[in-house]
């Protein structure tokens, strides 16, 4: 089998940790004052416990690795999340560790709070945990370092070790406009004329087909459903897949963030709609699609947008 | 982590009960009980939704109860008034329980609560006490900090319980090398409690009452001698008292005198060296054997030496500088020779004696006429010879021993009527009798005798061996002389001990017992009183050996330790270099030990490979070098009987997951594993 290098495992006392130290010394102090070597005793043991509880805070993070599984992608103001995998080759069990973020923009103490729990890991086992990252603004942001610590047995140390992974977070605009979604070739004052949104309802149905992930909800037989078979999306004779083109253009007296935003809604609706749509941006063109793909494709090229090259 | 579970609040309230009750003993009632009521509203609250009051109450309490401590104490510094501010403060922070703040600063306040109490009492329940307390509060350290399932309280014990045996050698090391040093930062505390002892006034019953007291005073061995001395020569000095009115004797400041002059080290003679482990008595007397020499702290820090001598006029008497209220520990020498007036000149000495025969306040009619008839009589020569006849005189007249005399007030009353007393009567009789006839008389008091420790190798003096003499003046020899009337009338109270001789312990006569013992004698029979006799004494040879153990090693035995091992003035700051590497070196030793299940592959391995020994052992078949496990398993098909294969059946499949796959086995899957393995039988 494969044995990575081991990662760095950092460790410093606690402020409890130094209280604690500082307790011993005071204890000393008064085992000098009163001559007394019963409390000499009592100092010594505690200065004992302090360092060699500092050799078990180290040794629960050896043989520890985490990996990252995904991180998904999100709309500015909405928390996101990052799907890591906490495997332990150790034989011994590990307990009371902790993955967290080392978000900048979480403070100190929401970052603690947010901290991801893990009592337990015997030897061998593997565990994902989901840790949370603080909200963002829209764009391509690097995936901040995640924290695996521990203050494990006695809360007088905290180990850690940072891992820091290739990978972006693609933050969405939010999706948020006043104009509806229009078909083909419309401009902004020709939309503002006609409010009404498109709806083209099949008249027959045909047939079901598996719901997938992102299609409208109205869609789905929920009848069907409730006879214990599996969600499923109704098709109708003479339905057409709607399509639009979304284009930056489109909205050329709005700000780059509004353009955006209006984008982004647009993108959702017509992915709701299940119709086929492409977007042009000064910069990117994402050709023709439909379905969750071109959603991403589409939402993340908005993410990525950079405004100084449009202009 | 951060949130306060029920289960913590539950164990911290534990912990917090179990570290004041000790201190039940030392603090005043009504703090230890205002404490103890807190602490039950506070645990009630846990089972009941009942009132708790916020901060501002517990501050307010708070507020009062300082207020009463520097009441009671005069002060919150010492080691009594800081235990009762703990004590107090501990149990009102319960109530401010929220955060895991709170919870981490009471549990280091239970630590403190420890300490406090050690303070107070060294004695080798408490080392026990102190070595499990620490075990428990570090246990409920560590529950705040491991996942709480149901009993995982065991393993947490016991992982705390690991931690402090691993912390064991380091402590043992740290004891003998971090390097001591001497300060002053805190005040030694003048404790208000005065356990009955003696006081500087000697009248009828007082010291009759101290002889029901079973309490140890002091411990005293005899470095410079192979055995124990007889006990009736022991008579250890503790005040003189000269000033005196019949019955009723007390100590005096003398206005002028002379000093003997000290006797130096080369003339002391034969002197027996003692070393004394006073107990907390909280008083200022020091007892040396008579006549003492010199007393010295050993090792001591000179601010703290707690000896003063008190010799000006020729007492020779120690006292402390302050009241004990720790064990102490000092040598003491005692000359068998009395020392001597030779260089005083004729009138200093006549003005001295003068003040040892003042007879004003006595009121003695018929025995002032007795002693005239007894000196037409019998002619007394000298001072000894006076001490002679009334010696004689008090063992030929019906002179009787008794802890509970009839009650008297005068000399007159008791040489002439009641002739039953106890010490105290006879030695206040003896000196009033030799002051009215001319000779210069004082009483001492102190101890006399003591028990001999079950190996012999030390001496208990408790309080019952309380007992008062009388010294004279001897013109010929121009020094104090012993005299003790009491001698007279019960020869054994000086061989056997007060308690042995006396008819309150008649029960028990011969075994030394009083209170308990008396107790015990009187339920179940003598056998059983001698058994819980001896019990008690090989139960004080290990608790004195520890004590010894504790008080000698200080400052100075450290020095010393290093001097033998022959680093002279750099040993501090050797020792100090050494300890941290040797500390270091134990955290390495600690760090490989967590560390050494560290490969999971290993074990795995072991198993498998004990497996093939014995395969090959068994039935001659050998694994190929390149074999892997699941095809040497099918080429045993056959050749192990079939239970064995059935058996062996889920263990290649476990160690092929377990070496090949991700799921490793754990420490306890390796044992039961290798259990099953060694069981198995192969043909």
């Amino acid at each position: 089998m494969l044995q990575l290098p081991e990662k760095r495992i950092y460790i410093l006392p606690t402020g409890y940790g130094i209280l604690f130290l500082l307790s011993a010394l005071a204890m000393i102090l008064t085992g000098a004052t009163y001559s007394n070597n019963l409390v000499y005793i009592l100092a010594f043991l505690l200065f004992s416990i302090f360092f060699i509880s500092m050799v078990h805070t180290h040794a629960n993070l050896v043989g520890l690795r985490l990996h990252l599984l995904e991180c998904t992608d999100a709309s500015a103001g909405e928390a996101i999340q990052v799907s890591v995998q906490l495997e332990s080759s150790a034989r011994v069990t590990k307990q009371a560790l902790e993955v967290l973020a080392l978000d900048p923009l979480f403070k100190k103490k929401v970052r603690e709070q947010s901290a991801e729990g893990v009592n337990i890991l015997s030897s061998g086992e593997v565990k994902v945990l989901s840790v949370r990252l603080a909200p963002r603004p829209r764009g391509v942001h690097p995936l901040p370092r995640l924290r695996l610590s521990t203050t494990f047995p006695l809360g007088l140390f905290r180990a850690w070790i940072n891992f820091s992974f290739p990978g972006e977070v693609y933050v969405y605009p939010q999706p948020q406009g006043s104009l509806p979604l229009y078909p083909q070739g419309a401009s902004v004052t020709q939309l503002e004329e006609r409010q009404v949104g498109v709806n083209v309802q099949g008249v027959e149905f045909e047939e079901h087909r598996n719901y997938q992930k992102g299609e409208s909800y109205r869609r789905i037989d929920w009848k069907a459903y409730a006879r214990n078979r599996p969600l499923l999306v109704k098709r109708y004779s003479g339905e057409v897949q709607e399509n639009y083109s979304l284009r930056w253009e489109d909205l050329a007296p709005w700000s780059e963030e509004e353009r955006l935003s209006q984008l982004a809604l647009w993108i959702r609706q017509a992915q709701q709609k299940d119709a086929i749509y492409e977007l042009k941006l000064p910069t990117q063109l994402v050709s023709w699609g439909s379905g969750k793909e071109q959603f991403k494709k589409c939402q993340r090229s908005l993410a990525a947008f950079k405004g100084g090259a449009a202009a | 982590m951060k949130l306060i579970q029920p289960e913590h609040e539950k164990f911290l309230l534990l912990l917090i009960l179990l570290n004041i009750l000790p201190h039940y003993f030392d603090l005043p009632g009504w703090i230890f009980f205002s404490a103890l009521t807190l602490w039950m509203w506070r645990a009630f609250a846990l089972v009941r939704k009942i009132y708790i009051p916020g901060p501002w109450i517990a501050n307010l309490l708070g507020g009062l109860f300082a207020l009463g401590i520097y009441l009671e104490f005069g002060a919150f510094l010492g080691e009594l008034a800081t235990a009762s501010l703990l004590v107090i403060m501990t149990v009102l922070k319960t109530f401010y329980l929220r955060r895991y703040r709170d919870l981490m600063a009471l549990t280091f306040l239970c630590y403190f609560l420890l300490m406090a109490k050690l303070l107070n009492s060294q004695s080798i329940t408490m080392s026990v006490f102190m070595l499990v307390d620490v075990i428990l509060i570090t246990s409920v350290l560590a529950l705040y900090h491991s996942p709480l399932d149901k009993g995982s309280l065991g393993a947490v014990v016991k992982r705390s319980y690991s931690l402090a045996l691993w912390a064991l050698p380091a402590v043992a090391l740290l004891f003998f090398l971090f390097p001591r040093f001497q300060v002053g930062l805190l005040q030694r505390s003048q404790s208000p409690q005065a356990i009955t002892g003696f006081s500087e006034e000697l009248r009828p019953g007082h010291i009759s009452n101290l002889l029901r007291n079973e309490a140890l005073v002091f411990r005293a061995t005899f470095p410079n001698q192979a055995n124990l001395p007889p006990l009736e020569s022991l008579y250890w000095r503790g005040g003189v008292l000269s000033r005196g009115s019949g019955l009723f004797w007390s100590a005096q400041p003398l206005e002028l005198g002379v000093s003997p002059r000290p006797l130096s080290r080369d003339s002391w003679g034969d002197y027996v060296v003692q070393e004394i482990f006073m107990e907390p008595t909280q008083q200022r007397w020091l007892f040396p054997l008579d006549h003492p020499v010199q007393i010295s702290q050993p090792t001591d820090d000179r601010r703290r030496r707690v000896t003063v001598r008190d010799d000006r006029h020729g007492l020779h008497i120690y006292r402390s500088r302050q009241d004990l209220s720790s064990r102490e520990y000092y040598l003491a020498f005692s000359s068998r020779q009395t020392p001597s007036f030779h260089q005083a000149t004729e009138e200093q000495l006549q003005s001295y004696l003068e003040q040892y025969l003042d007879t004003s306040l006595f009121e003695a009619p018929r025995a002032v006429q007795w002693l005239k008839e007894i000196s037409l009589r019998e002619a007394p020569q000298s001072e000894s010879d006076w001490a002679q006849l009334l010696f004689r005189y008090f063992q030929q007249n019906k002179f009787t021993y008794t802890l509970n005399p009839q009650p008297v007030e005068t000399v007159d009353e008791f040489l002439f009527e009641t002739r039953q007393g106890f010490c105290e009567h006879y030695a206040a009789t003896g000196a009033s009798l030799l002051r009215l006839a001319g000779v210069p008389a004082r009483v001492i008091v102190g101890f006399q005798g003591g028990t001999a420790s079950l190996l012999g190798d030390y001496l208990l003096v408790r309080y019952y061996d309380a007992h008062a003499w009388v010294e004279y003046w001897s013109s010929a020899s121009q020094s104090w002389q012993r005299w003790d009337p009491t001698a007279a009338v019960e020869p054994s109270r000086l061989s056997l001990g007060a308690s042995a001789s006396s008819d309150l312990f008649a029960g028990n006569r011969g075994w030394g017992l009083t209170g308990s013992g008396t107790w015990v004698g009187q339920m179940l029979g003598p056998e059983w009183a001698r058994t819980y006799y001896q019990a008690r004494l090989a139960w004080d040879q290990v608790e004195s050996s520890w004590m010894r153990f504790l008080m000698r090693y200080d400052y100075g035995a450290q020095q010393d330790l290093f001097a033998r091992w022959g680093f002279g003035r750099a040993g501090r700051l050797l020792m100090s270099i050494v300890s941290a590497v040797a500390l270091i070196l134990l955290m390495l030793f600690v760090a490989w030990w967590l560390g050494r299940k560290k490969d999971p592959l290993s074990a795995e391995l072991e198993l498998y490979r004990s497996l093939n020994k014995k395969i090959l052992r068994k039935v001659k078949v050998e694994r190929g070098i390149a074999e892997g496990p699941l095809d040497f398993q099918r080429r045993l098909k056959g050749v192990l009987k079939p239970e064995a294969e059935l058996e062996l059946e889920p263990f290649f499949k476990r160690f092929v997951e377990a070496r090949y796959g991700l799921r490793r086995m754990s420490a306890e899957e390796v044992r039961s594993w290798r259990r099953r393995l060694k069981s198995l039988d192969l043909v």
